[in-house]
């Protein structure tokens, strides 16, 4: 057997770590140069392997995972911001939102209706809005206004509820407004909660004179949060 | 009369994510108290110094704690958490090399160290980082990983979400081009 036959098989049993193949081995034995080659490669991956482990067996300095520690106490699990391209994205959104809102208000699908939620009056024109309304595919929000406070429909404050009505139940959603209006049973049934639940939730009827019907905008918002955060 | 209360909102509800989000801290503090060295570890595989390990370490540990919601899984965290160690290392051990590069051509005219200061320093540690850093970056980090005391191929496997014979080539590939750049 010629010495180069052998050179890798001598370095992949250096690597290894393991004898030669018999062949090999017999080789090595009349053979003083695989010999010397051999344990210098035997000894250099040694040392690759000894100054590797060396290096990242080293022991953190102390105090290392208190001061991680400490640093998280000035941070904030905020998972759902994480991703820089949503965030982008979200940015866009808003934007968009921003720059259209004036023309969307002047589109005349979207039609200051009456009225909402319980004990509130209904005006008599809910019908024919209604009636508006049906012409547009698209999801609308209705936001109660309180009568006494604002006359403009577009300036309900975030803190008044929104209601999401699919364009296939506004007419629904106006009869209801109107049977809430007429203080009925059954609309006020709706509204109130079991007497057996303890979720503290306010269900006195606000004092109410309209509703106005927008275009989907600030309902999504919560909406796509769910969507990042169910999505790992 | 009463402002209207949007359900789910209640000042319950606050108390309950407040408590949860104490909850996530401690696990991921616990999480931390396992995988802290290990962090500190690859991160100085790739750094020079003990400094900047550690500063990259815990760079890696707020990027992981920041997005715990998603890596709770104790697996998927250690492997995402070894990776991004890895890739702030890169860069820090880039930009390290870029500034002694200038500093370098700064002090070109200084005296050039005699043939003792070349023979007392690392000379082979310094070759070794050098062939190191010409590895692929996928061979380097299991190479660093199987390096590390008690990591056996299988673990280094689990770590990388990788197949052991992905792990076993790897690091016989990287081994052999380490040892001809060093012959």
């Amino acid at each position: 057997m010629r010495c180069e036959e052998n050179v890798h098989l001598l370095i992949d049993a250096a690597m290894l770590g393991e004898p030669p193949e018999s062949s090999v081995a017999e080789h090595l034995r009349h053979c003083q140069q695989c010999q010397a080659r051999f344990q210098r490669e035997e000894k250099l991956f040694a040392a690759i392997d000894d100054a590797l482990r060396a290096r990242v067996s080293e022991r953190p300095p102390s105090g290392f995972l208190v001061r991680a520690s400490a640093r998280l106490s000035e941070e904030s699990i905020t998972d759902s911001g994480a991703n820089p391209a949503w965030a982008a994205a979200a940015v866009l959104v808003l934007a968009l939102l921003a720059l259209t809102r004036p023309w969307i208000a002047s589109q005349p699908t979207i039609v200051a209706v009456t009225q909402v939620a319980s004990a509130a009056r209904v005006q008599q024109d809910i019908s024919s809005t209604t009636s508006a309304r049906d012409t547009n595919k698209e999801p609308v929000v209705a936001r109660a206004r309180k009568s006494n406070n604002h006359s403009d429909a577009r300036s309900a404050t975030p803190q008044e509820p929104e209601v999401l009505v699919p364009p296939d139940e506004q007419k629904a959603f106006a009869q209801f407004v109107e049977r809430v209006a007429g203080q009925d049973a059954m609309a006020a049934a709706v509204v109130s909660h079991a007497p057996n639940k303890t979720i503290p939730t306010n269900t006195a009827l606000p004092q109410v004179s309209s509703v106005d019907v927008a275009q989907l905008e600030r309902a999504d918002r919560d909406d796509s949060m769910d969507e990042i955060d169910g999505s790992e | 009369m009463q402002e209207f209360t949007w359900p789910g909102r209640t000042a319950e509800t606050e108390l309950v994510l407040d408590l949860e989000k104490a909850g996530l801290k401690r696990e991921f503090e616990q999480r931390l108290e396992e995988c802290g060295t290990l962090a500190f570890r690859v991160a100085r595989g790739v750094l020079r110094n003990a400094a900047d390990a550690e500063d990259v370490a815990q760079e890696a540990v707020l990027r992981a704690y920041r997005r715990f919601t998603r890596l709770r899984d104790p697996s998927r965290f250690r492997g995402w958490l070894v990776r991004i160690t890895f890739r702030l290392a890169l860069d820090q051990a880039r930009s390290a090399r870029r500034r002694e590069h200038r500093e370098t051509l700064w002090a070109m005219n200084t005296p050039r160290p005699t043939a003792e200061d070349i023979a007392a320093s690392n000379e082979f540690g310094r070759r070794l980082e050098q062939a190191m850093e010409s590895l692929p970056k996928k061979s380097r980090l299991v190479l660093l990983l199987a390096s590390m005391d008690g990591h056996s191929l299988e673990e280094v496997a689990e770590v990388l979400q990788l197949p052991l014979g992905t792990v076993k080539s790897r690091l016989h590939s990287a081994r052999k081009q380490l040892a001809e750049k060093l012959r």
